[in-house]
């Protein structure tokens, strides 16, 4: 309600209960006494409920006491934003009337916003510097008198898109404010919000959830877009412009149906903004294409298991969501329409942790787009980093054998605390001899120990020989990262190999009914489409490419049949089949899906590691039930080092 | 002319990879090839004029090539089936030809 000088008054006055004088007052604000009266009158004309601003000869201007509270209230609300609004609005409006018809001049604008020449000259040098500094684009130009828009149509809807962006995504309820300006007089509230509603109305009828700032954002660009092609200023169709996703073409039929007539040109523009946010049904990730996402999102996810032994694959909820940002991450990088982040140094200052974890993405991304990411969009993503370590991640729960003497037991808690804390909870401190039972009534991840180095068959063990230093931390850090390793293949282990599809061969076998015996479990798990398709393309390619590793062992599976579910049949053959020199006494049948997964790259060096080496192939030939095999199987890839 | 083959786990395109060398040895051109697999893609970028992948992989086409970004297709089935050396080389020069 005040304007930013107003309000400039208002505290200053408050902060002298004293009382100030006009002199004072126009000294400190550098305007004439003259300006300062003319502000008291309008600032006691707006306060309806009296006189706000008294003077007297002795004090000089002061506040009414009665009504202190609720001015200082108004200040501390939204007194400051308003007056940031204002200046920065002034900027929008000069830029709204000059786009209207492209130009206009310096004493229109005196006119229209009550400013005086210079006040306006100095209105467009700081809106010029803040759209140089934002944005790289010089759109409002200014000689002598004269104001103008540089640029074509196009590259003028991108720049107001990245401002209705900026403005929707801050979600401060400013982009009215915003449009309005920009719009300057075609601006009309009833015709936006009933934008508004038909565009909600589409994304209701098609069960799509929005988030407010993508809805308005949505509204805004083709409102924006409306008004455009009304005052006649019409982009030009490109030629080779890049294909509009089926989602967002039906959003574009709807909106013809409603009458909004877009051309060509006008929905590849508004496709270059829609594309980045997600506004559609579907997840954006399209999990046959072996999309590009999915192979950061596996590098970042890689690296922060290498470097900081955090296993983001332990949530498959986490690892989704996490894509989908980084689709639309990408996408945007690509189209240009990148999210700020008005809390981005908030961020580095409170999770500076997760910050820097974030930051492997940078160079990961870089290998394969060319560009770098924003802080901004970098703080983002380290939000749901700080979400992992807060609330997902699995830490690993540590039992401490206790020392005898107390002052140990002391060091060693801290120092697990002030290292570990993100990776390690201590969830008992107990002697030795009360390991078993306790052991028995709760799941235990990590023993530490200061006298023996194994203590559990299963469990891993911590030795500490002293006072931890650099080094104990490095060899925490390994043994880490081992148990989450070992974690991880146990889960894909379970994921693809089920008691189901493994098959206990104790007489003589042949190979193609093996295989046609496997299928059929396949079948019946719904792994695969059809057993015969499935059987032949898998025999027919052993032909041409045996799958043989190393002596015992081979992995057939077809060359282009996919499966609905990938899934591995397993044969044990306790009467070897002999093929080609070869005894083979292990099968492995795979049904692979049709989609990028990380998974089987990781499970295929699982077995170029078996096969190099005849012990664990025997074990596993050698184990008596289905059971007993997964279970081996999970052994043989803990004691491996691998991946 | 340098090709890279690339496949599921890097086990059939061995034999393939000898056949396209068979057949480019009888053409007398000169041929660089060599097979990996998917995992491994990451450490060629680079290394290679254009990149063949197994029907396996068919799915993974445009990862791979915005990897490489060199020219990337998938070897039609049937010459893959049949480790159809001469065909699989008219391909990857068609493909470098573009």
């Amino acid at each position: 309600m005040f304007t930013g000088r107003q309000s400039r008054i208002l505290e200053i006055l408050l902060n002298n209960v004293q009382g100030m004088t006009g002199a004072k007052l126009s000294e400190h604000l550098g305007v004439s006494s003259r300006t300062i009266r003319n502000e008291v009158g309008e600032i006691n004309r707006i306060w309806k409920e009296g006189n706000l601003i008294k003077a007297s000869k002795r004090k000089g201007y002061f506040i009414e006491e009665q009504f202190a509270d609720s001015v200082r209230e108004y200040l501390l609300s939204g007194g400051r934003k308003q007056r940031e609004e204002d200046a920065a609005g002034r900027g929008w409006m000069i830029l709204g009337m000059t786009l209207e018809t492209g130009r206009t001049d310096v004493f229109a604008v005196e006119e229209e916003l009550s400013l005086s020449t210079p006040a306006v000259y100095k209105e467009v040098t700081k809106f010029q510097k803040k759209m140089v500094a934002g944005y790289q684009y010089e759109i409002l130009q200014m000689s002598a008198d004269r104001l103008w828009i540089e640029g074509d149509e196009r590259k003028i809807r991108q720049f107001l898109f990245k401002l209705v962006k900026d403005e929707t995504q801050a979600g401060t309820n400013m982009h009215v404010f915003l449009l309005r300006a920009l719009l300057y007089r075609a601006f009309d509230q009833d015709e936006y919000e009933w934008m508004v509603r038909v565009i909600k109305e589409y994304f209701d009828s098609r069960y799509i959830q929005v988030s407010d700032a993508n809805l308005y954002m949505v509204a805004s660009a083709v409102y924006i877009t409306m008004i455009r092609n009304a005052q006649n200023h019409r982009v030009v169709t490109l030629q080779d412009a890049e294909e509009i996703d089926p989602e967002i073409q039906e959003l574009f039929r709807y909106l013809d149906e409603n009458s909004f007539e877009l051309d060509d040109g006008d929905r590849q523009i508004l496709w270059g903004l829609f594309h980045g946010f997600k506004i559609t049904a579907n997840p954006a990730v399209e999990e046959s294409s072996g999309s590009l996402s999915v192979l950061v999102l596996e590098d970042f996810c890689s690296e922060v298991m290498e470097k900081y032994h955090f296993d983001f694959w332990q949530s498959k909820d986490f690892y989704d969501n996490i894509l989908i940002h980084i689709e639309y991450m990408m996408r945007r990088m690509e189209t240009g329409y990148e999210v700020k982040n008005p809390i981005l140094n908030d961020i580095k200052r409170q999770y500076p942790y997760a910050y820097e974890i974030s930051m492997l993405l940078v160079p990961i991304v870089y290998r394969y787009k060319n560009c770098y990411i924003q802080d901004d969009e970098i703080s983002f993503i380290a939000i749901f980093v700080e979400h992992f370590l807060e609330n997902v991640n699995h830490k690993l729960k540590t039992v401490i054998i206790s020392s005898p003497r107390f002052s140990i037991n002391t060091i060693m808690s801290n120092w697990i605390q002030s290292n570990f804390h993100n990776q390690l909870e201590v969830t008992a401190m107990i002697p030795r001899h009360s390991l078993e039972k306790y052991l028995k009534e709760n799941q235990v991840d990590l023993i530490i120990s200061m006298a023996d180095s194994i203590i559990d068959p299963v469990i891993a063990t911590f030795k500490i020989d002293g006072i931890p230093n650099h080094y104990t931390q490095k060899a925490m850090n390994a043994l880490i990262h081992r148990i989450r390793m070992n974690y991880r293949f146990r889960e894909i282990i379970r994921t693809y190999f089920k008691k189901e599809i493994i098959r206990i061969y104790r007489g003589k076998a042949e190979f193609d009914q093996v295989i046609l015996e496997l299928s059929r479990a396949l079948k019946s798990e719904d792994c695969i489409h059809d057993v015969n398709e499935y059987v032949n393309d898998v025999l027919q390619r052993e032909i041409n490419y045996p799958t043989y590793m190393g002596d015992w062992f081979m992995i057939p599976h077809p060359l282009v049949t996919f499966a609905k579910k990938t899934a591995i049949g397993v044969a044990v053959l306790k009467t070897p089949i002999r093929m080609k020199n070869k005894e083979i006494q292990l099968i492995f049948l795979l049904a692979m899906e049709k989609k990028q997964n990380e998974q089987i790259g990781v499970l295929f060096q699982l077995f170029r590691h078996m096969a190099g080496e005849n012990l664990s192939i025997r074990s596993l030939a050698a184990v008596e039930t289905e059971e007993e095999f997964i279970d081996v199987l999970i052994r043989i890839s803990s004691s491996t080092d691998i991946g | 002319m340098k090709i890279l083959l690339c496949c599921n786990a890097g086990m059939s395109s061995s034999i393939l990879v000898k056949k396209i060398r068979e057949a480019a040895e009888k053409r007398g051109m000169d041929l660089t090839i060599t097979a990996v697999a998917n995992a491994a893609i990451r450490d060629e970028v680079g290394k290679w004029d254009v990149c063949l992948v197994g029907p396996q992989l068919v799915y993974a086409v445009n990862s791979i090539k915005a990897q490489l970004n060199i020219p990337v297709a998938s070897v039609e089935p049937r010459v893959y089936a049949m480790a159809d050396g001469d065909k699989a080389l008219d391909f990857a020069v068609s493909l470098l030809e573009g």
